[in-house]
């Protein structure tokens, strides 16, 4: 085929009309927001929120549209599926019983691989096509930054991501909501613990070299001030799966306790590095987005062993608890073939958190409405929450969970066949942000 | 060979500019077709953000296939190219107030450089050796990014967020009201992605097109014409990195978010699989390249979406392998995509009519089993006895 011959006035006149079509617009003269937007945080002083529009997005007679973004494929999928699974089945179980003051719950969750683009886009697809009501349980540090902004800015109600990061809810933004505990708090309780256990032993942090990691690394370094730790530093990549290098760096600096703070993959990779390969029988430490099951299978139950963690509420195993046999059988009716574990559990309760919100949002239910009523959640005990440590939320706070409990990973050998857990120690820890109820 | 373009081919031209054009408000005007069959699908409002990101990744594919598809040099590490411009064109934007016209061709141009020079120890490397070094080259990138020297600029692992810098990317005060963000985004990736397919179909036919051809097909061969391979090579890596440039900076400024992570090795994979399935050295090729990129969520969807109630569950675990899968059989049975398979509509067309059926069978498939495969050859050889993997010889562009 042919060139196509464009003349030299061509290109010009294309070039000019290109021109003075875009530089009168494209890069915008700095405007702020022209949509009214809820909750942009001020420089200074209590944010600014007004009403969004899409009040009533999502919600019909019969209906409440919900969308959320997980990791349904790729090395997060484990993660993703689970979740998706503990969500759905709790929506099926609430819809069977009378939905929310009439109105069934439909939940889309969308595939966002771990990644920043692809959670990009299906969050755009879940608000701008799917008109979703709200955007629910969005999980991990990657994909919740690549959209919290687009969120906030068009008013969306974003609730109970599975993201521990400050910024997220410092400043308050009054449509974000976190489930996870600071990562900052977390960090410090895991130092506190080592600080108690393991005074002034060296202690080795393997970490993700962004902010989940460094807020991490903050709070041990807090948590371990008190007792003389020295503090050694490794760290690695999210695209990363193969953490020997550093797990021999840090026995090469005898390092006497290990912390981790990764996802589940390169969490696993260390455990089952430093354990099983270097024979190294190093205490470790990790963060409670690890404490989940699929964890100690990957990393091989005897490497696991008496590896210490936090959770944040009763755990899948606790079958003597009422809410946790509550949940069992709801995962047993409506999601057979799951074995309940602490992902689905997650699922199931950040569902539990929005329909708990939604129904006190009555009838009438706009964003507006539905964004004041789980700002008043106060000493709600959902099925897994500990007892009196409900949950806490407020203007100023929207951060739900206000307790934590040590775990430990354990084989179960009482139980036919053998139960892995991650077994609680001591009693729950609570440290209150938000004062008491009102 | 600069014939003028026969009238039915400028009409079309012209046609598939006018649809362009008036892409955006289409869903507004032809509303009442919004419930028919294949059209109802287009016009709905999120299609012209889809649309956007074609725009965008329509530039970004077709420098890969620039490099990869005409020239032949492997790159697994696109991304990192496209990654650099994103980032030259945030800090143009967020931190010193740049327009975003000058941004976005600073960073081209920028990224460019960058190529023609990392085309430079390229040029030792090729095939399988080349793709190594192009993955390493994107998977250090998250740490170049996060290294202290250029930390101020890149935010290291925070990134870069225009709506915090106070750049949210909107239209301007003139335009407030009657066109929305979408619509606005849409033709600032448009505009851009015609011109730039414009440049590349002309670039493709010219002699610099042919010499990157002949250095892709045989380098000695080419040195015998007196093509300069070292400097055609190192051509098709800035030019490849140009577009880069081009569609990393389009794809923050229409993004409005940026991070370490966002151009990631599996993304880059990702990026040369698409080109493969779209179709190696062909214009037509990069566009449906972009189309499936764009819309990969939706296809995805759709055949996962093939399932019984009840179960979700196993499907959704599966969903990666689907994929995977699918990938695999599509490069198989197609190893010039799906831009080489209409290509080739003819051809099989007349084979089937002198009942003739054969199969594209891939290099992969060992020599002993072809025979039993090219049936219809009477178990001889392929068609172009240079040609290892019976298909015919790519000379023409198209």
């Amino acid at each position: 085929m042919a060139r196509i011959r464009i003349g030299r006035w061509a290109w010009v006149l294309v070039v000019a009309l290109a021109a003075v079509l875009a530089m009168s617009a494209c890069g915008g003269d700095n405007n702020e927001e022209k949509t009214p937007t809820a909750g942009t945080p001020q420089a200074t002083g209590a944010p600014a929120y007004t009403p969004g529009p899409g009040q009533t997005n999502g919600v019909t007679d019969t209906e409440i549209l919900l969308g959320g973004h997980l990791p349904l494929s790729g090395f997060a999928a484990a993660w993703g599926v689970n979740l998706k699974a503990g969500m759905d089945a709790w929506v099926a179980y609430v819809n069977d019983n009378g939905g929310v003051n009439g109105r069934k719950i439909k939940l889309i969750v969308e595939d966002d691989q771990y990644t920043g683009p692809l959670a990009s886009e299906v969050v755009r697809k879940l608000v701008e096509q799917d008109k979703v009501f709200a955007i629910v349980g969005g999980l991990g540090t990657v994909p919740d930054t690549a959209v919290y902004k687009y969120l906030e800015v068009n008013g969306v109600p974003d609730m109970f991501l599975l993201a521990g990061l400050s910024k997220l809810t410092d400043p308050v933004v009054k449509t974000r909501f976190s489930y996870l505990v600071d990562y900052t708090d977390e960090g410090r309780i895991l130092g506190e613990y080592i600080a108690k256990n393991y005074p002034g032993k060296k202690v080795g942090i393997i970490e993700q070299n962004d902010e989940f990691g460094q807020e991490g690394e903050k709070g041990i370094r807090e948590g371990v001030a008190s007792a003389n730790n020295e503090v050694v530093v490794e760290m690695f990549e999210t695209t990363e799966s193969d953490l020997s290098a550093q797990v021999q760096r840090l026995k090469n600096q005898n390092v006497e306790v290990m912390a981790i703070y990764g996802e589940p993959i390169q969490a696993t990779s260390a455990i089952k590095n430093a354990h099983e390969t270097l024979n190294w029988q190093v205490p470790i430490v990790i963060t409670g987005v690890d404490a989940v099951e699929i964890v100690g299978a990957l990393a091989g139950y005897a490497n696991i062993e008496g590896t210490v963690s936090v959770v944040f509420g009763h755990q899948a195993y606790e079958t003597d608890w009422p809410g946790i046999a509550k949940y069992r059988e709801v995962l047993a009716k409506y999601a057979s073939g799951k074995t309940p574990e602490n992902l689905t559990l997650t699922g199931a309760s950040i569902i539990d958190f929005t329909v708990k919100a939604l129904t006190d949002a009555g009838p009438d239910l706009t964003r507006d409405s539905f964004l004041k009523a789980a700002e008043s959640l106060c000493g709600y005990e959902s099925f897994a929450s500990f007892k009196g440590a409900g949950v806490k939320l407020s203007p100023t706070d929207h951060r739900p969970i206000e307790a934590e409990q040590y775990v430990k990973a354990t084989m179960d050998n009482t139980q036919n066949p053998p139960l892995f857990k991650w077994q609680a120690i001591g009693e729950p820890i609570s440290f209150e942000s938000t004062p008491n109820c009102p | 060979m600069t014939r003028t373009l026969p009238p039915a081919r400028v009409v079309w031209l012209v046609l598939l500019g006018v649809l362009l054009f008036v892409f955006p408000y289409l869903h507004s005007v032809l509303g009442f077709m919004s419930g028919w069959p294949v059209i109802g699908w287009v016009l709905v409002p999120f299609r012209v953000f889809q649309a956007m990101r074609f725009g965008v990744w329509l530039i970004v594919l077709m420098g890969l296939n620039l490099l990869t598809g005409y020239n032949g040099q492997i790159s697994l590490g696109y991304a990192a190219f496209v990654a650099v411009g994103a980032y030259v064109a945030a800090v143009l934007m967020t931190q010193y107030g740049v327009h975003v016209i000058p941004a976005v061709l600073a960073a081209g141009v920028f990224t460019g450089i960058v190529g023609f020079l990392v085309g430079a120890p390229a040029l030792r490397l090729s095939g399988p050796y080349l793709a190594i070094a192009t993955l390493a080259l994107v998977i250090a990138f998250p740490q170049v990014v996060k290294h202290d020297l250029v930390a101020d600029w890149t935010h290291a692992s925070q990134g870069i967020n225009f709506y915090e810098s106070g750049t949210p990317p909107l239209p301007p005060g003139v335009l407030e009201g009657r066109v929305d963000n979408n619509q606005w985004l849409y033709y600032c990736a448009m505009v851009p992605a015609v011109i730039m397919t414009v440049l590349a179909w002309n670039l493709t036919r010219s002699r610099i097109g042919r010499a990157f051809l002949a250095v892709r097909d045989t380098e000695l061969g080419a040195e015998q014409m007196g093509v300069n391979v070292s400097l055609y090579k190192m051509t098709a890596f800035g030019v490849s990195s140009f577009y880069a440039g081009i569609g990393g900076a389009l794809f923050v400024f229409t993004e409005a978010v940026l991070g370490p992570s966002t151009f990631d090795v599996n993304i880059s994979i990702t990026m040369l699989v698409m080109v493969v399935l779209g179709g190696l050295a062909s214009i037509l090729g990069s566009i449906f390249a972009a189309l499936i990129m764009a819309l990969r969520v939706e296809f995805v969807n759709a055949i996962v979406g093939v399932v019984p109630r009840g179960q979700e569950i196993r499907i959704d675990a599966l969903r990666g392998a689907i994929y995977g899968g699918l990938l695999v059989i599509a490069v198989i049975t197609g190893p010039w995509g799906l831009a080489g398979a209409i290509r080739r509509l003819p051809l099989a067309k007349e084979r089937l009519m002198a009942g003739k059926f054969r199969l594209p069978v891939s290099g992969i498939v060992p020599a002993k089993v072809r025979p039993f495969l090219l049936r219809g050859s009477r178990g001889a050889k392929p068609a172009d006895p240079s040609r290892q993997d019976g298909t015919e010889a790519q000379d023409e562009p198209h």
